[in-house]
């Protein structure tokens, strides 16, 4: 088994004051911590690459950066494999965890845990207001893309769903662009 | 490409009334046509053909059908791979279509249509009160498992990810087991 749920439900003021490992979720109350194939954290950095360098190439483009606890609710702190935060929204240098939802959220599929990506995750992403998520299937070489029509929509009305020979774009990116075959190259 | 959302927006009832319906879904307005390729039509066969056998084997076990359309809601008349009725919930073989929400709905993954699948048909299924969802990852050979804890759990508060050897069961289906080498071989 690549992942494993600890059979003990926290609250979120629990689970940020323990020393656990990181990079792991708590996820409805119940601490997840994925145990990545080789793969992943591979087309994690793509993925981290491609935004930072976007990010860096023009002011005001915002904050890229690895997996931060992000508070959702009580049961609910994520870490994103990758987050982006637009400027105005960035959190700064200083500020204690848990940090706020971010503009946009990349997930990286591992083993066992994709069920939460695509489930109890997505649904809570969705309702809390995150405005685009990317999930990235390494199982299908797929990037399946959950945005808004408008960033008041109440749910994830728009999706994509890219293949190798496709690239990856987004409007809240203006001039990113990520092609699927160096992805997953 | 085995799959195209043809740009036309039409009701539910617009949408019963076409001649032919098979391969087609109503998914939030839009008319989504796929064409299953050998990948797909394996694995729903070999689900189909075990859900069959199980549920001929005693009485009362409810029937297994579909693809049929079933009607969620205005702009959503999904066609599951494979649906099952417990007892007491079969619809009468003289009714016409659309048909009630089913006690079970599985999915099989098709280049394209995945993003409505583990996105807005999993949660308009959720919302509408399915009781066990089953969505058959061709891609990584996975079956992701959806369900309630209990009936009246409010949404899919139990997930499984089930691969390799595993075997799939389901607390609906009681002496129910498949294999999932025997799905993706």
């Amino acid at each position: 088994m690549e992942a494993m749920s600890v059979a003990q439900r926290v609250s979120a003021e629990e689970y940020l004051a323990w020393d656990g490992p990181r990079g792991t979720n708590l996820v409805e109350g119940d601490i997840v911590m994925p145990q990545p194939r080789p793969l992943h954290p591979e087309i994690l950095m793509r993925a981290l690459h491609a935004l930072r360098t976007w990010s860096e190439a023009g002011a005001g483009r915002g904050l890229v950066s690895l997996p931060l606890d992000v508070g959702l609710d009580d049961g609910n702190v994520y870490a994103p494999d990758v987050l982006w935060y637009r400027s105005e929204r960035a959190p700064g240098y200083d500020d204690p965890r848990p940090y706020q939802l971010p503009d946009l959220a990349v997930e990286v599929r591992s083993p066992s845990t994709w069920r939460y990506d695509v489930g109890a995750k997505k649904t809570n992403y969705e309702r809390h207001g995150l405005p685009e998520l990317w999930l990235v299937d390494t199982a299908a070489d797929e990037v399946l893309i959950f945005r808004r029509s408008k960033p008041a929509a109440p749910s994830f009305d728009v999706s994509e769903e890219l293949a190798r020979g496709e690239a990856l774009t987004s409007p809240l990116l203006p001039g990113f662009t990520l092609a699927l075959d160096a992805l997953f190259a | 490409m085995e799959t195209m959302t043809v740009a036309e927006r039409m009701t539910a009832q617009e949408f019963l009334a076409l001649p032919d319906t098979r391969w087609a879904q109503l998914i939030d307005g839009e008319l989504v046509i796929s064409q299953p390729g050998l990948l797909h039509d394996g694995a729903a066969k070999e689900i189909d053909y075990a859900l069959q056998t199980w549920a001929r084997a005693e009485p009362a076990r409810g029937r297994v059908c579909g693809p049929l359309d079933v009607q969620l809601e205005e702009g959503h008349v999904y066609a599951p791979d494979v649906l099952w009725y417990r007892d007491g919930r079969v619809p009468d073989r003289h009714d016409p279509p659309p048909y009630p929400i089913p006690d079970l709905a599985v999915e099989v993954r098709s280049p394209s249509t995945w993003r409505y699948d583990i996105g807005v048909k999993k949660s308009t299924y959720e919302r509408h009160g399915l009781p066990e969802l089953w969505l058959v990852d061709t891609a990584a050979d996975e079956v992701l498992v959806f369900r309630r804890s209990k009936p009246s759990s409010p949404t899919f508060d139990v997930a499984e990810e089930l691969a390799g050897s595993d075997t799939l069961t389901s607390p609906l289906l009681p002496g129910f087991a498949l294999r999932l080498d025997a799905v993706f071989s």
